[in-house]
C-alpha cells in the first residue's frame, strides 16, 4: 500500500490553536504509527503565522479551520500560493465550511471531534497518493547531472541510447529506453510508444495518437497503447497529481 | 471500359446506400476491429473478382442480382455498428424506399436518349445528392435518432412499403398491357408513382414525429424524476435544519444541566452527558451525504438514504459545483450508477455500496462498487456484457450513459471484481 520509504518517517504537521486538539491528535498518530508499523514524526504549530514562517519538510498537514486572527481557509490559500508540496487535511467542527476547504485544494476533510477511523483513512490515502520521486543520473557533454524525475518532460530513444528532455536542457543517457521504466515511478511515467516515455504530469492534452505536453512538444502514442495510456493518465490525474 | 463503368456504377450504388444509413438512420460506424477489417476485405475481394470476370450483376433491367445485394448489405453490415436483424429490417426498408425514388426518376428520364449507365449515374447522383442536402439542411434541427424506430415497427413499415411497391408495379404492368400508349394511361402511371412517392415521404415524416414525441415524453419523465429527487433532497435538508433549530433551543437546558453537574462535582455524570450531547451534534451533521456537488448530492440522498439502515454505504471523494459538465448529463450519469447499485442491493440481504468521486485537473472519475445477486454475462476479462433491451427505458440505462460519456470523450466500464460489481465512469473536464 504505502510507497513510503520505510527508513524515513512520515512527517505530519499539526496546526491548531488549541492544545487539547494537539494532544488528541498526537495520541491518534502514535496509535497510527503502531498499527501501520511506520515511523510517524509530528511538527506542531499553534498559529497560522507560525506555520507560514516555517520551512519544515512535511508529508501532510492537519490544518484547523477555526483559528483566531487568520483562519485555516486563508492559510490554505497562502499555502496554495506558495505551492507547498505536501497535502493538506482540513479539520473542523463546522461541516458547512468543507466546500471552501476543497476549493483551496484540501485533500481530505476530517470533522472534529477527530474520529479515529476517518483520520486513519485520510492518512492512508495520503500515503497511497504520495509519489516520492528519486533523482536520476543523466549526462550532457560527458558531465553527469542529478536531476529530479518530475523535471523530465519525456524520454526519447536514440539508437541504443536515450535523450532526456526537461524543457530547460536536454540530456543524454546510455541506458536503453527499455530499462528506464525500471527506474522511473510508473504512476507518473508511461511508455506510450516504443521510442517514447512520457511524464504524465507534463501532459496538456491527448488527441487521437498525439500527446501534447505543457511545453507544446508533441509525442506519439502507439495505437496499441492508446487505451492503456488513457487509463494510466486518468488514474494519475485523479489520484497522484 | 465497360468494366470501369460497371465498377463506378457499383461504387455509386454502395455510396448511395451508405449515405442513406449514415444520414437518415444515423448509425454509428463500427470500430476498428479484426471482424470489420476481415469482413470488408472479403467483400472487396469478391467484388473485384466479380469485376474481373465481368459479371453483369448490376444490369438495371433485370435488377440487382441477389449476390450483389448480399454483397452491398454485407459491406454495410461491416461498416456500421448494428446487428443482423437491424440490418435486414432497415435494409429492406431503405432498399424499397430508394428503388421507388430511382424508379420515379427513371420514368421521368425514360424518353431521354442517353446511355443507360449515364442515366443511372444521374439518377443515383440525384438521390444521393438529395440525401446529403437533407443532411446539411436538417442536421442541426433534429436529434441523432429521429428516424430510428423500434424493430417491431420496422417489420410493419417494410410490409407496408413492400405491398405499396407491389401494388404500383402491378398497376403499371396492367396499364401498360391494356392500353400501352394512350395518354390517359401515361398520366395514370405518373399519378401512381407520384402517389407512392408521397405516401413514402409521409411515412418518413410520421416516423420523425413519432420519434420527436417519444423523445419528448422520455425527456419529460426524466425531468419529473429529477424534480422528484430534488424535492426529496430539499425535504431532507429542511429536516436537518429543523433538527439543528431544535438543538439550539435545547442547548440552554443542556448547559444548565452540565453546570449543575459541575457544581455538584459529579464528573462522571457530566462526561456521559457531554458524550450524549456530542453524539446528537454528530448525528445531525452526518445526516446527509455530501460530496460537494448539489446534483450528485441530490441523487445520492434520494437513492441511498432510504436504504442506509439496511446496508453498508460508504461515500468518499469530492467534486466541485463548478465542474464543467452539463447538470443534466451529470444527473444522468450519477443517477444511473447509483440507481443501478441501489437496485442490485435491494435484492440482497445485507449489501454494501461504495461510491467515490475523484476530480483531477483534466478528468472526473465516478465509481460505484456494490454487492449483487444473480448471474451476469461476462466476457473473458470480467467485463459485463449488456443487452440493448433497456435502450428506451425512461431515459435511464447503459445506452444513455454511453452517449453522455461519448460527449465528454470519456469511458464507461462495468466489470465484476472479486464478486463485486464495479462500474466506473471517467469524463474529460
Amino acid at each position: 500500500m504505502a510507497v513510503r520509504n520505510s527508513t524515513k518517517a512520515f512527517v505530519v504537521g499539526i496546526c491548531d490553536d488549541e492544545m487539547h486538539i494537539h494532544d488528541a491528535i498526537k495520541d491518534l498518530l502514535n496509535e497510527y504509527s503502531a498499527v501501520r508499523k511506520t515511523a510517524v514524526k509530528y511538527i506542531q504549530y499553534f498559529s497560522a503565522a507560525e506555520l507560514l514562517k516555517a520551512t519544515d519538510h512535511l508529508d501532510v498537514l492537519l490544518l484547523d479551520i477555526e483559528m483566531p486572527e487568520v483562519d485555516g481557509i486563508e492559510v490554505g490559500y497562502e499555502l496554495q500560493k506558495n505551492k507547498v508540496d505536501y497535502r493538506v487535511i482540513m479539520l473542523t467542527a463546522r461541516e458547512d465550511r468543507y466546500r471552501e476547504a476543497f476549493r483551496i485544494g484540501a485533500f481530505r476533510f476530517v470533522p472534529k471531534p477527530v474520529d479515529k477511523a476517518e483520520l486513519f483513512a485520510a492518512l492512508d490515502d495520503v500515503s497511497d497518493h504520495m509519489v516520492s520521486l528519486k533523482e536520476v543520473t543523466v549526462y550532457r557533454d560527458g558531465v553527469s547531472y542529478q536531476i529530479p524525475q518530475e523535471d523530465i518532460l519525456y524520454i526519447e530513444a536514440n539508437k541504443s541510447a536515450t535523450l532526456i528532455f526537461t524543457g530547460k536542457a536536454d540530456f543524454r543517457s546510455e541506458k536503453p529506453i527499455s530499462s528506464w521504466m525500471e527506474e522511473l515511478d510508473e504512476r507518473v511515467f508511461f511508455q506510450c510508444h516504443k521510442s517514447y516515455i512520457v511524464n504524465m504530469g507534463k501532459v496538456e492534452d491527448v488527441d487521437k495518437n498525439v500527446i501534447r505536453l505543457v511545453s507544446n512538444d508533441k509525442i506519439l502514442v502507439s495505437r496499441r497503447l492508446r487505451a492503456p495510456f488513457l487509463r494510466a493518465f486518468v488514474t494519475y490525474d485523479t489520484k497522484h497529481r | 471500359m465497360s468494366r470501369m463503368i460497371q465498377a463506378l456504377a457499383n461504387i455509386n450504388m454502395l455510396w448511395e446506400y451508405i449515405s442513406f444509413f449514415f444520414v437518415v438512420f444515423r448509425v454509428d460506424l463500427r470500430g476498428n476491429t479484426i471482424k470489420r477489417n476481415v469482413g470488408l476485405s472479403a467483400c472487396l475481394l469478391i467484388w473485384i473478382t466479380g469485376l474481373i470476370f465481368d459479371l453483369q450483376w448490376m444490369d438495371i433491367n433485370i435488377g440487382p442480382l441477389p449476390v450483389f445485394v448480399f454483397l452491398i448489405f454485407a459491406m454495410i453490415y461491416f461498416i456500421f455498428d448494428m446487428n443482423l436483424i437491424e440490418l435486414i429490417l432497415t435494409g429492406i426498408g431503405q432498399w424499397l424506399f430508394l428503388s421507388m425514388f430511382e424508379d420515379l426518376f427513371f420514368i421521368i428520364l425514360e424518353k431521354a436518349v442517353i446511355d443507360k449507365f449515364i442515366k443511372e449515374y444521374i439518377i443515383l447522383g440525384t438521390v444521393t445528392g438529395v440525401i446529403w442536402i437533407m443532411f446539411v439542411l436538417l442536421d442541426k434541427k433534429r436529434g441523432p435518432k429521429s428516424f430510428r424506430l423500434p424493430l417491431k415497427m420496422w417489420v410493419v413499415m417494410d410490409l407496408i412499403m413492400a405491398i405499396l411497391t407491389a401494388m404500383i408495379s402491378f398497376f403499371t404492368y396492367v396499364m401498360l398491357r391494356t392500353a400501352p400508349e394512350s395518354k390517359m394511361m401515361i398520366t395514370g402511371k405518373y399519378l401512381a408513382l407520384v402517389g407512392e412517392a408521397l405516401i413514402f415521404v409521409l411515412l418518413i415524416v410520421l416516423i420523425y414525429y413519432y420519434n420527436c414525441m417519444h423523445s419528448y415524453r422520455v425527456e419529460k419523465e426524466h425531468q419529473e424524476e429529477i424534480n422528484e429527487q430534488q424535492r426529496e433532497y430539499f425535504n431532507q435538508l429542511l429536516e436537518r435544519e429543523n433538527e439543528t433549530k431544535k438543538f439550539r433551543h435545547e442547548i440552554v437546558n443542556d448547559l444548565l444541566e452540565m453546570q449543575y453537574f459541575c457544581k455538584e462535582k459529579k464528573y462522571d455524570d457530566l462526561k456521559s452527558y457531554l458524550d450524549d450531547t456530542l453524539g446528537i451534534v454528530q448525528s445531525i451533521s452526518k445526516n446527509n451525504y455530501d460530496v460537494g456537488n448539489d446534483i450528485v448530492n441530490t441523487v445520492l440522498n434520494y437513492y441511498l438514504k432510504p436504504i442506509n439502515e439496511k446496508c453498508e454505504i460508504d461515500i468518499s471523494g469530492y467534486m466541485g459545483d463548478d465542474v464543467s459538465i452539463d447538470q443534466r448529463d451529470l444527473c444522468v450519469l450519477s443517477a444511473n450508477l447509483i440507481k443501478n447499485a441501489s437496485e442490485a442491493i435491494e435484492k440482497t440481504e445485507s449489501g454494501k455500496i461504495r461510491f467515490s468521486v475523484e476530480q483531477g485537473k483534466k478528468f472526473l472519475v465516478m465509481k460505484t462498487i456494490n454487492t449483487f445477486d444473480g448471474e451476469l454475462k461476462l466476457d473473458k476479462t470480467g467485463k459485463v456484457l449488456t443487452t440493448k433491451s433497456d435502450t428506451q427505458n425512461h431515459g435511464f440505462g447503459i445506452e444513455n450513459i454511453k452517449s453522455v460519456v461519448k460527449k465528454y470523450k470519456g469511458t464507461y466500464d462495468a466489470r465484476v471484481v472479486d464478486g463485486m460489481y464495479q462500474a466506473e465512469i471517467s469524463l474529460r473536464i
